[in-house]
């Protein structure tokens, strides 16, 4: 009596492990399906975005590459994300380094106020960002859209250096100090290589974050600024056609890309 | 705590020269955070307290009005205002007129009241024509100029500051007198978006919740191997952008998608279901977005819990499910309000989801703010909706710090 009661025990937790990995693997493919299935609709020979294929080609891939719309709006988004890397980076780096040696108090606080970008919606940004902007002549122009960028995108390069210094051993900077090496030095030779790869990550971070914006470039963008997702969303909005999936197609690649130079930046941390 | 706090620490203030070199070491820190905190204060703390401003003021209305502003701010507001305010009027009419600008004003007006917009262009257009109007003349132009409360609303609108546009985001107006009541129905949208706004955010929040719960959980009990390679499937979305994702689902969901074809082909539908600008394809969007999120925290929560309480439970003779839910699930608790938190937080701003997979009807309070300033041109109203969206933000963050601050659990 006892052992078929404690059989069945056993056969309905098998049962119950069972119907847990099937719905476990199904939200994993609820995850990965979407991203997975523009990819192959890119390739599609007909102005279609059903499978199956009608038969497979670049021609969406040559539309892409020779419409002019698309040209202008993949430059305004390498320009302006680069842009906002090189400005994002090393200020993020800096503050998180400052930020460190700050007393506990006074670093909370700053630290807050630093990452506060991080917690507004984006939209409230981006109408707070017009308003301003169009009173001093940045709305409509790359130095606005890069400014704004720049805003969104410090808060996590100051997270990924901070985290990367948590380890940092900071006797070091007082043995550089008493072999007679000056503050810049100090930082150029003895931090700045031991914190490298977050510093890269936080780059990364930076590049992410303006690549894929829409919606402060959606407000405070011209014409002249369109980005590839905005004008993506433009094209989702009016006509979908595969040409639509080459650029998501182009934007999965490149998040795939930083990703993966993220997890390398971080293989080769020494912490 | 850091190793240069303790060593810090350790030392004694001993000489002045030592306290001199940390006043210095301070200094320093301070210039290289100095950069970024200045950046941060101008080109977003500054911007933001604009658009607060902004929600209550409306300049380019006040400097139409700049000779009547004083005259009609001082004004009783009972009986006609007197020649010399009629006057001031006229005058800030027929400028605004030249400058094209009078449908401005009266734009603005009719928003106040919407009888006054004709009376009102009406008026501007003879005080620009010579030889021009005189107050007896402002007055009988039109009926409504002998009725104080039509000078009651220009009085208001020529306001430095204003509560109406707030008022207005929770359905609220003044009326004649002066006391704050509900606007007519066919006019009252705010409080159903916001309604909409925390419902489909709650909903996300308790989709993600049921479907990331059993998944951290799976995916914790599996080998070290197995867990990144599952994970993978978390992070691949997760690296994506929004717009991708939302693009993919559009393309998913349409009549001839994937999953309706699916569907179709196991015979589980007859003809394809309508998914794509309908409110539960923007919370299948936003579920899948979200998901990551809600997730996380409660994957990293799972992974520090030691396994020997749930087999004390068990040993000391409960079930397997009463072991779960009164020894393991507890222990999870911190990461599911912080994953949970997180997502309902995010979910208030959804902006491209709603727009791309939703209808009219499934538009949340992002939609509003970029409503009010391309399409209505009303930047003081955009930027009300988008104060109450930030007010929201701010009070679920301050809870979220609460569930994940260590310092505020050590005093709970």
């Amino acid at each position: 009596m006892n052992a078929t009661a404690s059989s069945n025990e056993a056969v309905s937790t098998r049962i119950f492990r069972a119907l847990m990995a099937v719905f476990c693997i199904a939200v994993l493919l609820f995850l990965i399906t979407p991203v997975i299935a523009v990819i192959p609709l890119s390739f599609n020979a007909e102005p279609y975005l059903t499978y199956p294929l009608a038969g497979v080609s670049l021609r969406w891939y040559a539309t892409v590459f020779t419409s002019d719309n698309w040209l202008h709006a993949l430059k305004s988004s390498l320009i302006v994300a680069t842009a906002t890397t090189l400005i994002a980076t090393p200020l993020g780096t800096f503050a998180a380094f400052g930020l460190m040696q700050l007393g506990s108090r006074t670093r909370r606080i700053v630290t807050g106020l630093l990452l506060l970008p991080l917690a507004v919606p984006a939209v409230v940004v981006a109408l707070a960002l017009y308003i301003s902007f169009s009173r001093v002549g940045l709305a409509n122009s790359y130095a606005g859209l890069i400014i704004a960028h720049t805003a969104l995108a410090t808060p996590f390069v100051v997270v990924t250096v901070s985290a990367t210094l948590a380890s940092f051993d900071y006797t070091l900077l007082r043995a550089a100090a008493s072999l007679g090496s000056g503050p810049i030095r100090t930082f150029r030779r003895v931090v700045l290589p031991l914190i490298r790869p977050g510093v890269i990550s936080g780059g990364l971070f930076a590049f992410i974050t303006s690549w894929d914006d829409v919606i402060i470039a959606l407000f405070i963008a011209g014409p002249q600024q369109r980005t590839l997702p905005r004008q993506m969303f433009s094209g989702l909005r009016e006509q979908l056609d595969p040409s639509i999936m080459v650029v998501a197609t182009l934007m999965i690649a490149v998040s795939v890309v930083l990703a993966l130079l993220v997890f390398v930046a971080k293989r080769k941390s020494p912490a | 705590m850091t190793q240069a706090a303790i060593i810090a620490s350790d030392m004694p203030p001993a000489s002045p020269a030592a306290d001199r070199s940390g006043r210095r070491k301070r200094r320093n820190a301070l210039l290289l955070v100095l950069p970024l905190l200045i950046f941060t204060l101008v080109s977003f703390v500054a911007p933001i307290v604009i658009m607060l401003a902004r929600g209550v003021s409306e300049p380019e209305i006040t400097r139409l009005l700049p000779l009547s502003r004083g005259p009609l701010a001082t004004w009783d507001g009972t009986a006609l205002p007197s020649d010399d305010t009629l006057a001031a009027v006229i005058a800030d009419l027929a400028a605004a007129q030249r400058q094209r600008q009078a449908a401005t004003i009266a734009k603005r007006l009719a928003a106040i009241r919407s009888d006054l917009r004709q009376p009102l262009l009406a008026a501007a257009r003879a005080a620009a024509t010579p030889p021009g109007l005189t107050p007896e003349g402002l007055l009988a132009l039109d009926t409504v100029w002998r009725d104080p409360a039509s000078w009651r609303a220009l009085a208001e609108l020529a306001q430095p500051f204003t509560d109406r546009y707030l008022l207005q985001t929770l359905d609220l107006t003044r009326n004649a007198s002066g006391e704050i009541v509900s606007v007519p129905d066919n006019q009252a949208i705010f409080l159903a978006a916001l309604g909409r706004t925390f419902g489909i955010g709650l909903a996300v929040t308790l989709i993600t919740l049921v479907l990331g719960y059993p998944l951290a959980y799976f995916i914790c009990q599996q080998s070290p191997g197995l867990q990144r390679f599952m994970l993978l499937f978390v992070l691949l979305p997760f690296w994506t952008s929004v717009l991708v994702r939302t693009a993919a689902w559009l393309v998913v969901l349409q009549t001839n998608g994937l999953v309706n074809d699916t569907l179709m082909a196991l015979h589980v539908i007859g003809e394809p279901l309508k998914l794509v600008y309908t409110r539960s394809g923007t919370i299948l969007g936003m579920v899948h977005i979200q998901l990551p999120f809600t997730l996380l925290p409660i994957y990293s929560v799972m992974q520090t819990i030691s396994p020997v309480y749930v087999r004390a439970a068990r040993s000391l003779g409960a079930t397997p499910t009463a072991a779960f839910w009164r020894v393991y699930v507890p222990q999870t608790l911190p990461g599911v309000a912080a994953g949970c938190l997180l997502t309902f937080i995010l979910c208030l701003g959804y902006y491209i989801t709603p727009a791309i997979l939703g209808g009219p009807a499934d538009q949340m309070l992002s939609y509003y703010v970029a409503y009010y300033l391309n399409n209505e041109i009303n930047w003081s109203m955009a930027a009300a909706v988008s104060t109450v969206l930030l007010v929201l933000t701010i009070l679920f963050y301050i809870a979220y710090s609460w569930f994940t601050d260590p310092t505020a659990k050590a005093t709970r």
